[in-house]
């Protein structure tokens, strides 16, 4: 059959194009990570996360490594080619917090915004227990194994944490920076997840990563960690009451740094933060404050239950999003909250971050909810901009326009990404201070992470751009048909 | 313009090329549909009850989970669990029922965090004919048209805390009640039976301290702390939530005081365990969330199905001391081995 032959006939040309389609779409569908071959390694170091996606937590880049600056339960920030199989990955991890976990998935899918909240496996650096710690999440845990290192875990340390993923085992070791400091653990499961992405994943502690690596692994490479690690205990044991009671390890009781806590909060008369605007501004008042860290770049912030003030420190203590603070400063009132200078202070104790408020932009515009941790609804109104103070997103709502910033130590690829017009929902300290918003706006929303900006709905596709194409493509349409009915009836 | 004469297709033979077109179409729906499915936590929705607990990680609700994903099999349902990762975080859980909506789940078991934010949302899903069950707390919509209640029997739940506590002071004492969270109502029903059985049945008990309930078990600790300085003299304290038994334990041993201070709690956390071990907590009245959760994807089933179901099923604490800890039943509703449960 020729070509002229062929092309009489639409109806196979129809087909031939439904299928050429079908096959994109299959093609797309089937392999969306192609770009995700092994061996793969981070490139943090080059400033660079994309391809990494964020379930909760506020994730940011840190000294050539990724940091999560949150104390959010199962905070999780995913990447890879969920077709991967067989594979090790290596990274160096360190812990935030004294109480809690930090770790690898592996060969995870189905993930969503939740403490277990997807299918694969994850290893963890446990100091809440001292553990190594191997277990199966779907939508739920099921620990395997908790094992003691010989030197206490700490936090603000690296560990390298190499975990190797081959059939249905899934093995690793963590190594401490001390000679001989090394702890196995394995995990066999009959009907396993065999293939998924790798992901990041801490619990109350927050923690940092870097230099992660992910190649392709065999039997060769999963036996000298099961040759180490102690014999597999059947599924559910941990799960018991009894199992819960020996995860304890050598960590039973009170921890020291509670009870000293406990001890400091309960010998010292604090100010609630609202009552710190109403103190004169004529002498200087020192007052201590207790509240929990709801941002920590460009600069610390901490509510209360009714209340939000800034905070400068002399000498600043290493804060995560969620921490419980007391903090002892010389108050500066200001008109709708205050600032806390020379301030000195220590964390409590590590807890979930609070939900934001939900609030409208003309609610934020009246100063009620300045140096709060709020959450509004908006369209954006132009494209990101860099800044000095960071990548620069100017909104809209109703009668109000307002900014999100997001700190320059922050990677704003995902802001990028954002077409104007789009309807967004923004989460974020939201402030009034001239040095944010420069007099232009009323307010401006200080973002922990990129994450904090969720599109709702991409612009809607009647904008004169698409207008102008329509009108021009619909006449060439009407001919086009016009020539093939003509030619039809011949 | 001319048009085609009817009489001119049947030369034309297009039907079978549309036929081929319409394979191609229906392979595609099909692949994509596995797709979708493959990369989803609730699977295919139609047989998918959404289960979204206050949160998750706890034995609480993990015993829930155990529970739903029993009955939801023997059914021939699946469970889709999540909850948000902290219990008051009333926002993320009405996104969670928005997904299931959006997902056109067979059904929604809801353990709410809070009494009126909720409304809206159930009501939505009730009005696109997704049969809901409220577990753990109540929410003001009546039940019927969809909406069954299994909860917590708070009434027995206050009264066996208040003759627990009447039982270990002998009748008489000074005690401190923690964990008062009226935006619950199964908490504020539970706290409003411990008062009345403990004023009828124990008048010679006191209570010189009321404290609302804290979000973590430090601060829960520092106000138990604060009480027993204040309170030398303090016999026992009696506390609503686990948070707060948890916090009133710390404070208790941080003073050294466990063991002279009786304390009873409501509701189980794993850390409370070990006290009653240790014999510095006397009494946990345990909600048997195992049994909640299974009578709630039974009842979605049974709404499913067009069976009959009791608008408030009301399932009775169980009371954990050292002499029943051991016991099978006990241990079943502190196991968190959810997968187990098939």
């Amino acid at each position: 059959m020729t070509f002229r032959r062929f092309a009489r006939r639409p109806v196979w040309i129809a087909l031939a194009a439904a299928l050429l389609s079908a096959a994109g779409i299959a093609a797309v569908a089937l392999w969306p990570s192609r770009v995700f071959r092994l061996p793969w390694r981070d490139s943090f170091a080059a400033g660079n996360t994309a391809g990494w996606q964020a379930f909760g937590g506020a994730w940011s880049l840190y000294q050539g490594g990724v940091r999560n600056n949150s104390d959010e339960r199962g905070a999780k920030f995913l990447t890879g080619s969920t077709g991967w199989s067989n594979y090790a990955v290596d990274a160096d991890v360190s812990l935030l917090g004294d109480d809690g976990d930090a770790g690898i998935i592996v060969r995870s899918s189905d993930e969503e915004e939740g403490v277990d909240s997807y299918n694969g496996y994850y290893v963890g650096l446990r100091d809440s227990n001292n553990s190594i710690t191997v277990g199966r999440a779907d939508h739920g845990w099921i620990e395997y194994q908790a094992v003691s290192p010989r030197q206490p875990l700490q936090p603000s340390r690296w560990y390298h944490l190499h975990v190797v993923a081959v059939g249905c085992e899934i093995a690793a070791v963590a190594s401490g920076d001390t000679p001989g400091d090394r702890t196995w653990v394995a995990m066999h499961e009959p009907s396993c997840a065999l293939t998924g992405r790798i992901g990041l994943r801490s619990y109350s502690s927050g923690g940092v990563w870097k230099n992660i690596r992910v190649v392709k692994a065999g039997t060769a490479d999963l036996e000298p960690l099961l040759a180490h690690a102690p014999p597999d205990p059947l599924p559910g044991t941990l799960q018991s009451e009894n199992g819960f009671d020996s995860l304890r390890l050598n960590r039973h009781g009170i921890s020291p740094a509670l009870a000293e806590a406990l001890r400091r909060a309960a010998a010292t008369p604090l100010a609630t933060i609202g009552d710190l605007r109403n103190l004169s501004t004529a002498q200087s008042t020192d007052v201590t404050i207790r509240g929990s860290v709801i941002l920590t770049a460009p600069r610390v912030y901490v509510q209360d239950a009714a209340a939000g003030a800034a905070v400068e420190f002399v000498r600043r203590p290493s804060l995560k999003i969620g921490d419980e603070v007391q903090i002892t400063g010389e108050v500066e009132p200001l008109p709708f909250s205050a600032v806390l200078r020379d301030a000195a202070g220590r964390v409590l104790w590590q807890r979930s971050p609070a939900p934001p408020i939900s609030v409208t932009a003309a609610q934020a515009a009246t100063g009620l909810y300045d140096a709060r941790f709020i959450e509004t609804e908006a369209e954006v109104d132009a494209s990101p901009n860099p800044s000095s103070r960071g990548t620069v997103l100017l909104l809209r709502s109703g009668y109000q326009r307002f900014l999100a910033i997001l700190d320059s130590g922050a990677d704003p690829s995902l802001l990028g990404q954002i077409a104007p017009h789009s309807t967004v929902r923004v989460r974020g300290v939201c402030v009034v201070d001239q040095a944010f918003t420069g007099n232009s706006v009323p307010f401006a929303i200080l973002l922990r992470s990129s994450n904090d900006v969720r599109i709702l709905s991409g612009p809607p596709w009647w904008d004169l751009r698409n207008l102008i194409a329509v009108a021009i493509a619909l006449p060439i349409v009407l001919l086009l048909g016009l020539f093939i009915s003509t030619r039809a009836d011949r | 313009m001319k048009f085609w004469p009817i009489s001119h297709f049947p030369r034309r033979r297009p039907p079978r090329c549309l036929l081929l077109l319409a394979l191609g179409v229906a392979a595609l729906a099909i692949i994509g549909g596995c797709l979708a499915a493959r990369h989803s936590n609730a699977g295919g929705s139609g047989q998918t009850i959404a289960f979204i607990a206050q949160t998750t990680g706890n034995e609480l609700w993990e015993a829930a989970h155990a529970g739903a994903r029993k009955a939801a099999s023997r059914e021939g349902f699946r469970i889709y669990w999540n909850a948000p990762t902290r219990s008051d975080d009333v926002e993320r859980q009405i996104e969670l029922i928005q997904s299931s909506i959006h997902r056109k789940d067979a059904g929604l078991v809801i353990a709410p965090v809070q009494y009126l934010a909720l409304i809206s949302p159930l009501r939505e899903a009730m009005a696109k004919h997704i049969p809901v069950a409220v577990v753990g707390s109540s929410v003001p919509i009546p039940a019927g048209n969809g909406l069954v209640f299994v909860l917590n029997d708070d009434v027995v739940m206050g009264r066996m805390a208040a003759r627990s506590v009447g039982a270990l002071l002998h009748g008489s004492g000074k005690i401190a009640l923690l964990g008062i969270d009226p935006n619950l109502t199964g908490n504020w029903i539970r706290f409003n039976s411990f008062e009345s059985t403990l004023g009828s049945e124990f008048p010679r008990i006191s209570i010189i301290e009321h404290r609302t309930s804290s979000p973590t078990f430090e601060e829960a600790a520092e106000i138990a702390e604060q009480i027993l300085l204040r309170n030398s003299h303090l016999d026992a304290i009696a506390s609503f939530t686990s948070t707060d038994s948890e916090g009133a334990l710390t404070a208790l041993r941080l003073l050294h005081r466990a063991g002279d201070v009786h304390l009873v709690g409501c509701d189980q956390e794993l850390d409370l365990m070990e006290g009653i071990r240790e014999g510095q907590v006397d009494t946990i009245i345990a909600e048997n969330t195992y049994a909640i959760g299974q009578r709630a994807a039974e009842a979605i089933a049974a709404l499913r199905h067009g069976r009959p179901v009791q608008g408030t099923v009301l399932i009775p604490p169980i009371l954990i001391t050292r002499d029943n800890i051991d016991v099978r039943a006990t241990q079943e509703i502190l196991s968190t081995d959810w997968r187990g449960a098939l």
